[in-house]
């Protein structure tokens, strides 16, 4: 990290304003907003699951119905679970809309996700050992880890995450390694026991299962295989999309890494200065941004993470405008251009850098 | 709802019931419908005194009603925040069979966000929620002498059971004992008329500037019979306080003494506790508290700005109610000490001592 030039006091101080002139407009607008959408997502998922029923008529209504709850679900893990589960909306004291009580349409459960995501990765966020978000234990994202040979097939390891990717988060997030493999960190302790992450992964999964594999393909009778198809289809869709987003925001070429030393004792400037470097952004209309659940604005989102997420876009231009003035880089730009320097920065990694075949080569 | 549709519900809506996954797309052709609570239109917004204003409100035919001397939590949203209070009705339900209205009387309470707001921004038409009746402050349906002390506001419940008493045409002995200090008592020109209409009431209104507070020479003099009576105490804290010492040394027994606080119990500031630290598990947060003025836990996670949800913020209510994994508390209206160990508290009336993990 290249902290010389940077007034941190500064930075905290820039950063804290555009914070604070934001929650100064925090109000109904916000209410009126998610209120809308999850209006929105409602009408969406029911439209789908009755327009599958179409498929007595014709295939092609079970072909809308897919898409449609792929939108619906989209719009539900992203713009409303993922922001309202990070306290964005806690303010409005509305019981359903509420981190602690919404759950969300997807594997993980909403409870153990919490505790990771927004402790470990939003704190701790590219710090390598720390973010277990980082590569998801299963890539090797930065020539900060150690090439093993597993690394050399990687890219399609990586297909197969972003297509079981809700399987992937939810494993992922219930630590399963140390729950069902029994690994354990020393220095990592937890409030929960093994048995009661184990319960509340498999009771959530299995209503995610009954529900789209059981009970409304049932509902089909003699389509029953037709409407499976139809809702697995749309969680696959689902899966590329949140998973392509969410690589996007963190794994372009630029983003960087840091070491647990770094971070030591780091001040609240540093911290936001991390932030900066270590996310990426998107740009894009504005029916993009809802659909990325505002995570376009990554690097707002790390900045900022408990703020209404639709207030991103516009707080984006302020942001710039600091880390232009401190000269802090800031990571932007189309869709294609993010997605294809991932797709970059998981091939460049598949192989050992060069560094680390001279170091090994003095080691044999 | 019993646990196999609760669990059908989950798994199809991933919310507690279809209603609250509905709710959004239902408030988009009825604004004021919500899943849980009745919605109330308001009929009149009428200044009492200064301070004290009364709502009329017309609630829903679906409300189950209530017994006289009940409270309910009035919601509403401002700027898009929801808001919750507790008020004692201070109407009879008997008025509520003739005309369909209740009433709220309320005292607009200083530097309060939800009082003012209410007594300057709610206006004949506008909706607002209400939740269904609660509390076991009601007129008793055997008929004993009764003595009803009440202080300012305090008199809301009194209201209620008077009216319902008047509505019946009943013959019961009942003697209030209404204390203001230095604004004129409230409801000033019906009690006249009550104690018309009622022939075994009997009012004595005080202005505590001239008569000083409640003791026991007045209380013997106003009320000699007072052993013969059950005693209904209603006020804020230093009143019913006092109130329940004069009773039980005049010989009314424990039992036959029921109160009915308003307003927060004021936190003991013996029970100031030393500095210590609150751990927010889910938020994986800490924060440091000085000891001195004892601060609840609830207004430590707002300061941490943890938005957990909360509603009348006196302890009635059990919105804010949330998982303490361990340490100490203290709950101020029970001053009971907390166990060690994981159990449920209220964060409003909780306050910390030393080291306490919450599931925030």
């Amino acid at each position: 990290m290249n902290n010389q030039n940077i007034n941190f006091t500064q930075l905290e101080a820039d950063l804290s304003a555009i914070r604070d002139h934001t929650l100064q407009q925090r109000g109904a607008d916000d209410a009126r907003y998610i209120r809308r959408i999850i209006c929105l997502q409602r009408v969406a998922e029911i439209t789908a699951r009755v327009l599958m029923f179409g498929c007595f008529f014709s295939l092609w209504f079970p072909l809308a119905g897919m898409l449609l709850l792929a939108f619906a679900k989209i719009l539900d893990n992203m713009e409303i679970g993922h922001n309202v589960l990070h306290g964005q909306y806690d303010w409005m004291n509305d019981p359903n809309i509420n981190s602690r009580t919404y759950e969300w349409d997807i594997a993980s459960d909403a409870g153990s996700w919490k505790r990771i995501h927004n402790h470990e990765h939003h704190t701790y966020t590219n710090i390598i050992g720390k973010d277990r978000d980082f590569g998801y234990g299963l890539l090797r994202m930065s020539d900060d880890l150690k090439w093993r040979p597993k690394n050399s097939w990687q890219f399609i390891t990586y297909l197969n995450l972003s297509l079981l990717f809700e399987w992937g988060v939810a494993y992922h997030e219930l630590a399963a390694e140390r729950v069902f493999i029994g690994k354990k960190k020393a220095n990592r302790t937890s409030a929960l026991s093994d048995g009661e992450l184990k319960r509340m992964f498999f009771s959530k999964a299995g209503r995610q299962i009954f529900k789209d594999y059981v009970f409304f393909p049932l509902l089909a009778g003699p389509m029953f295989f037709t409407v499976l198809l139809a809702n697995l289809g749309a969680n696959l869709i689902r899966n590329l999309w949140t998973s392509t987003i969410i690589f996007c925001g963190h794994f372009t070429e630029d983003v960087q890494t840091f070491t647990e030393e770094e971070c030591v004792n780091e001040s609240k400037g540093q911290w936001y200065h991390r932030q900066m470097l270590g996310s990426s952004n998107l740009t894009g209309p504005r029916w993009f941004h809802i659909m990325t659940g505002h995570l376009s604005c990554q690097i707002e989102h790390h900045l900022f993470p408990d703020i209404p997420a639709h207030r991103y876009v516009a707080m984006a231009d302020e942001v710039q405008k600091v880390a232009q003035k401190h000269g802090i880089p800031y990571n932007t730009g189309s869709f294609f251009r993010q997605y294809g320097a991932v797709l970059k920065r998981i091939w460049r990694h598949s192989w050992p850098d060069k560094t680390t075949i001279k170091k090994n080569r003095q080691a044999g | 709802m019993t646990k196999s549709t609760h669990w059908f519900a989950r798994s199809l809506t991933n919310q507690s019931s279809f209603k609250t996954w509905l709710e959004p797309v239902i408030q988009q052709f009825r604004p004021n419908w919500q899943a849980t609570g009745y919605p109330a239109s308001v009929i009149d917004n009428r200044l009492e005194s200064d301070l004290v204003f009364s709502l009329v409100l017309r609630p829903a035919r679906s409300w189950p009603g209530f017994k006289a001397g009940q409270h309910i939590q009035l919601q509403v949203e401002i700027n898009g925040t929801r808001y919750q209070r507790t008020f004692s009705l201070s109407t009879a339900p008997e008025y509520r069979k003739q005309t369909g209205l209740v009433e709220l009387t309320i005292r607009q309470q200083t530097g309060g966000l939800v009082t003012g707001w209410l007594a300057e921004h709610l206006n004949k038409g506008d909706q607002v929620i209400l939740s269904a009746a609660a509390g076991d402050f009601t007129l008793p349906s055997t008929p004993y002498p009764m003595l009803l002390i009440a202080g300012g506001s305090g008199i809301t419940p009194f209201r209620s059971f008077i009216q319902q008493l008047a509505c019946q045409k009943s013959q019961r002995d009942i003697h209030l004992i209404y204390y203001n200090q230095a604004t004129a008592p409230l409801f000033a020109e019906e009690w006249p008329l009550m104690a018309a209409a009622l022939p075994g009431l009997k009012v004595n209104l005080i202005d505590t500037a001239e008569k000083g507070m409640i003791n026991r020479k007045q209380l013997s003099e106003l009320c000699p019979d007072v052993t013969d009576r059950t005693a209904w105490l209603c006020g804020p804290y230093g009143l019913i306080n006092t109130s329940r010492d004069l009773l039980l040394e005049l010989g009314v027994e424990d039992s036959d003494i029921h109160h009915e606080l308003f307003g927060p119990k004021p936190l003991d500031p013996t029970m100031k506790s030393q500095s210590g630290t609150v751990h927010f598990n889910q938020a994986g947060m800490s924060l440091d508290y000085q000891g001195g003025a004892p601060t609840t836990l609830l207004e430590l996670a707002e300061h941490a700005q943890l938005n957990p949800v909360s509603g009348c913020r006196m302890g009635v209510c059990h919105q804010c109610k949330c998982r303490k994994s361990q340490g100490l508390v203290i709950n101020t209206l029970t001053g009971q000490q907390s166990d060690t160990g994981a159990e449920d508290i209220q964060l409003c009336v909780s306050i910390p001592i030393g080291e306490v993990s919450l599931e925030l």
